[in-house]
């Protein structure tokens, strides 16, 4: 099956520290990647990059087989002529939610698909409630960001994402601002996601999560990526020296 | 199964402190609690309703004035001869209200214009085009390094002679205003901007919106919020700053003032009812924008 999403030889740098070195990573539609790696490893510049959040010096990005971006003879990031219509099939989830904070829930998941989709007022309510429920926050629909807890913020955040119906969603350490017990229920929603057939990459520290949900994992360390494979193999049986260096938990040392 | 809501605690303003026990054990403690619940209802910063403010502030400005008085009278080296004759006041009130009625649209005018133009002025010194940046930035610094009055005279007098351009007074002196307040918004609105997230615009591109679409729903109403403070004292500061327009002989309530003055010979007691004018709109216009400030914070 043709993957949905790729990046192709993907090279940056800032300034004389080359954050990524060559990286190739396919997601196929349904796939549930896991980005895992020690801080400072380029994860989450290859997650901003995927997305468009940033450029890249050498490298191509492809969606729905088609090229997205490449770069051009003079380093420049080229966008292609119908990218401004395929980058809305990409999400992204911030690690601090990122929700607009003048507006209430439904107002942050009902602007896009109008401004941006050009839905009816009527489509866009049908939309939020629904995304709502998927997130388990139906009751918060006229609530402001600030009166919800962190982890209500990131669901309403997936569910912002959702409303906008992307092939792909990206989340960039979605779990890493919030306080532990918050954690879980922003997981569950992930894992339902997932089940749903939502593709997704996500950036994480939650090495339980992709262990159990994610159906490839990558493992990256100085801006490579040093190993990859199914969560079974990656966690069971890794064969770098480095990624069972990075995979030995706190309790293997006492 | 879906996980349990979790709501977190109201920041700590309205939580329970050692004080609130204190008030909640003793009768005296009472009415303690009670600015403190306002206090925590409300926001930090406004602790007494906005009446009782106004005649305390207007209370201490009297007992500032009179005591003035007094105290000059009783350091004087020779007992004052001045004989306040407030009969020749009335009949240049509707004089004095006519000028009020150009500084109110003097004021008003510029205020709008002002701050549509400085979101133009943010806008352009936060663009990534560099010669548009350098633009911006000498606008600003030179309407913020000459005087106003300087600013008004040139725009009255050397700029139909630079240009050849001949503009009614009233227009000549509102571009003068309308750019002096524009530089200055342009500042406030370019703090604010630059106060909000980066996420939420990064947000805001990945979602697909354009950077009007970012500007309109995502930015300017907060940094609207964010600067109101600011804005209002700005604008206060604005309507009585109006008054240099005097110098340029438009008929505003200043200059009205000074024109009653020097037909009664009375400067003392016209120039104190100017002055009353002024704040009589500019002390219950604080009071009104004081509310909204507190009706936006509270939605949020």
């Amino acid at each position: 099956m043709e993957p949905l999403f790729e990046a192709v030889a993907v090279h940056k740098h800032f300034g004389e520290n080359e954050v990524l070195k060559g990286i190739d990573v396919a997601v196929k539609r349904g796939d549930v990647l896991a980005i895992i790696g020690p801080s400072g490893s380029g994860k989450s510049t290859l997650c901003r990059v995927m997305v468009g959040l940033e450029a890249f010096d050498r490298g191509e990005l492809r969606l729905h087989g088609k090229t997205l971006a490449n770069v051009s003879e003079k380093g420049r990031v080229k966008w292609s002529e119908d990218s401004k219509k395929l980058r809305l099939d990409i999400g992204m989830v911030f690690q601090h939610f990122a929700l607009f904070p003048n507006m209430t829930v439904f107002e942050n998941l009902a602007l896009a698909p109008r401004k941006v989709r050009g839905k009816s007022q009527a489509e866009a309510k049908k939309l939020a409630t629904d995304v709502l429920s998927r997130v388990h926050l139906s009751e918060k629909r006229d609530a402001y960001p600030s009166k919800l807890s962190g982890g209500q913020q990131q669901r309403v955040a997936i569910a912002r994402e959702l409303a906008m119906e992307r092939a792909i969603l990206f989340l960039d350490e979605p779990t890493s601002a919030l306080d532990p017990e918050l954690v879980r229920e922003v997981l569950v929603v992930m894992k339902e996601l997932a089940s749903a057939g939502m593709t997704m990459v996500v950036v994480t520290h939650e090495m339980s999560f992709a262990k159990q949900v994610a159906s490839w994992v990558v493992f990256m360390a100085d801006g490579e990526i040093i190993e990859q494979g199914p969560p079974d193999q990656l966690f069971g049986h890794p064969t770098q020296q480095r990624t069972k260096d990075f995979l030995a938990t706190p309790e293997d040392l006492v | 199964m879906r996980p349990e809501e979790e709501q977190k605690p109201e920041p700590t303003l309205g939580s329970e402190t050692d004080l609130d026990a204190l008030a909640r054990a003793t009768m005296v403690g009472q009415p303690l609690a009670l600015i403190k619940r306002r206090r925590a209802d409300r926001g930090a910063q406004y602790d007494a309703p906005n009446m009782i403010r106004g005649f305390l502030i207007v209370g201490a400005i009297v007992i500032v004035v009179v005591g003035a008085v007094f105290i000059g009278r009783a350091l004087g080296p020779s007992a004052p001869t001045y004989r306040w004759t407030w009969s020749v006041v009335p009949q240049y009130l509707p004089f004095l209200a006519q000028g009020l009625g150009l500084t109110l649209f003097l004021s008003v005018v510029t205020i709008v214009c002002g701050m549509i133009l400085g979101i133009l002025v943010a806008a352009a010194k936060l663009s990534s085009y560099p010669p548009l940046q350098v633009f911006i930035t000498g606008y600003i610094e030179v309407m913020r390094g000459t005087p106003l009055l300087v600013q008004l005279v040139w725009a009255y007098y050397c700029l139909p002679i630079v240009t050849g351009l001949q503009l009614p007074p009233v227009a000549s002196v509102l571009v003068a205003l309308i750019l002096n307040m524009g530089a200055f918004y342009g500042e406030a609105f370019r703090a604010g901007l630059q106060s909000i997230p980066r996420q939420e615009v990064e947000s805001a591109n990945v979602l697909g919106l354009s950077y009007w679409q970012q500007m309109r729903y995502i930015l300017v109403p907060q940094t609207f919020r964010i600067i109101l403070p600011v804005l209002i004292s700005m604008s206060i500061s604005l309507f009585k700053d109006t008054s240099l327009v005097a110098i340029v002989g438009l008929a505003d309530l200043m200059y009205n003032g000074l024109s009653a003055s020097v037909s009664t010979y009375r400067p003392l007691e016209i120039l104190t009812v100017v002055a009353i004018f002024y704040f009589a709109v500019a002390f219950p216009a604080t009071l009104i924008l004081r509310r909204l400030e507190l009706h936006l914070m509270k939605k949020q």
